[in-house]
């Protein structure tokens, strides 16, 4: 049977601006900086759509849901990881018991 | 990405937001039933093409601001005050403001517009993704709870965004050039972004152009001489009823339009509230023309000018609040047709372009007054503010006198939100 990897996390409206349906995520350094996180190729474009459409669907008002990593794939894994490192979204608990 | 910071803020407009509702920095100019909204900055260009829309006869609806929302067939515009937010802050005061027109309207393109001096005009097609980049880019929320509305509301728009499009230069275009055209070119997201900074960097040379170089010292020591002279202000009896007074300010307002003296002209009628009572304000910035800070000496020239502009101007100007018949009588003195039913009065333009209404107040807003020095270019005065004392806001236009013509450089709000 397959762990699970249940995590609560919240998207940091303070960094960063997603929008469903689009693959690409602006941040801000500070309110002077803003840039952009951009897939770099068709793959992994597909795969940060599918990613930031599931987090919109899950999400609750204040941008926190809970999300079990070990049911993505291999490369919605590697983005999400990359992008809870650039802060986009931080954890917000411990591993659920749901 | 975008180095800029402004001190407007999409957080006070949350309230619209939170409702689905995404007020935007844009004009709107209706075309076949369709409106084609164009985003911008301030000093983008947006004014200049309202105003042209104007001149040929199209709609423009609202002033500088527009709400987009969702309706039952897709993305719609509107204005602020006819989508207001009960009990809650709305983005603009509700009241008897007059638009060149209001209502809703399907929007049938959106345009994002910079100005770059130096480099050809240009419209190129983008992707209705981008299109919501840019518009979060520029919103510049700064709360974490305007970013959440603001990508909630973007997210549920984009799908309806059509005829997505990226102008240079939109002063450069005719407008039925520009709603009509339909480009080949793509332009992509990265581009798009380096001539909005490039933009940026040139508005901030403009900025600097505007701004004399002139040592604090003399700045100060002219001010004192003009306030010993003046004493602030001179007042000029016009008639037994009317009076004319320049207020000599020493205000920056550096942001919007250079640094420099003021020169306020205030028509006033003798004996009344002045809360009820002030129908004109003009003020005269010499900083405007680009030269060195007057001198006093200079400046006083400019005020005798200024004065004898204003004298000619008198007979007009003072028929323009006092009543129905006043009003009526100066608009037609202006070439203008005035059509009257029921004590409600509109004056318009050969176009059929509306530039007064009565009772409401000829100068309560901004588009107007704009229309109004366009159709009535005598006065040459370089710049103006407009002060709608009812709701205690200001706007600012800098106006170009070149030729005897009366060119609109640009509209913005002052940085003093309260009069």
């Amino acid at each position: 049977m397959q762990r699970n990897e249940l995590m609560k996390y919240r998207i940091n409206w303070d960094n960063a601006i997603i929008f469903r349906g689009i693959p690409k995520i602006i941040m801000w350094k500070n309110d002077d900086n803003a840039y952009l996180i951009e897939p770099q190729t068709k793959e992994e474009e597909r795969a940060l759509l599918r990613l930031i459409n599931r987090i919109y669907e899950i999400a609750d008002d204040e941008g926190v849901f809970d999300i079990d990593a070990s049911k993505m794939s291999t490369l919605e894994k590697e983005l999400f990881e990359e992008l809870l490192e650039h802060k986009v979204w931080v954890k917000v608990g411990e591993k659920n018991d749901a | 990405m975008m180095p800029e910071t402004s001190p407007e803020s999409l957080d006070s407009l949350l309230p619209y937001v939170r409702r689905k509702m995404l007020p935007i920095h844009a004009v709107t100019i209706i075309h076949r039933e369709g409106a084609h909204v164009f985003v911008g900055e301030t000093a983008s260009g947006k004014s200049t093409m309202a105003l042209k829309a104007l001149e040929e006869g199209m709609e423009v609806l609202g002033d500088d601001n527009a709400v987009l929302f969702l309706g039952s067939s897709g993305l719609y515009v509107s204005t602020p005050e006819d989508v207001p937010i009960v009990n809650e802050l709305p983005l603009t005061e509700r009241g008897n403001k007059v638009k060149t027109i209001r209502g809703i309207f399907k929007v049938a393109g959106l345009n994002f517009v910079v100005s770059i001096q130096g480099e050809p005009k240009r419209v190129a097609r983008i992707s209705k993704e981008d299109y919501a980049i840019l518009l979060a880019l520029i919103s510049r929320t700064i709360s974490s709870k305007g970013r959440r509305a603001l990508s909630n509301t973007i997210s549920c728009f984009f799908p309806s965004f059509d005829n997505t499009k990226f102008v240079v230069n939109p002063e450069c275009f005719e407008i039925r050039e520009l709603i009509e055209s339909e480009p080949r070119e793509k332009m992509s997201l990265d581009e798009c972004v380096k001539k909005v900074e490039k933009y940026l960097s040139g508005l901030k040379r403009f900025m600097n152009d505007v701004v004399p170089k002139i040592p604090p010292k003399i700045l100060s020591a002219g001010f004192k001489k003009i306030k010993r002279n003046y004493l602030d202000a001179l007042s000029y009896d016009v008639s037994q009823d009317i009076q004319l007074i320049f207020e000599i300010l020493n205000e920056s307002i550096r942001k919007d339009a250079g640094y420099g003296w003021l020169i306020k002209v205030v028509f006033e009628r003798k004996n009344v509230q002045k809360e009820k009572n002030i129908p004109l304000h003009f003020f005269y910035h010499p900083g405007v023309t680009k030269k060195m800070l007057l001198s006093a000496s200079e400046l006083e020239e400019e005020l005798l000018k200024g004065l004898e502009v204003a004298k000619k101007q008198l007979s007009r100007v003072q028929g323009l609040l006092r009543n129905l018949r006043e009003f009526e009588e100066f608009f037609k003195s202006l070439g203008f047709e005035v059509e009257t039913l029921g004590g409600v009065s509109e004056a318009k333009s050969k176009d059929g372009v509306i530039v007064g209404y009565y009772p409401i107040l000829a100068t309560n807003d901004l588009r107007m007054l704009e229309t109004w020095f366009i159709n009535a270019s005598k006065i040459k005065l370089a710049k103006y503010y407009y002060e709608d004392l009812t709701y205690g806001r200001r706007s600012l236009a800098r106006l170009l006198v070149e030729d005897d013509e009366i060119k609109l450089l640009d509209l913005a709000p002052s940085p003093n939100k309260t009069i």
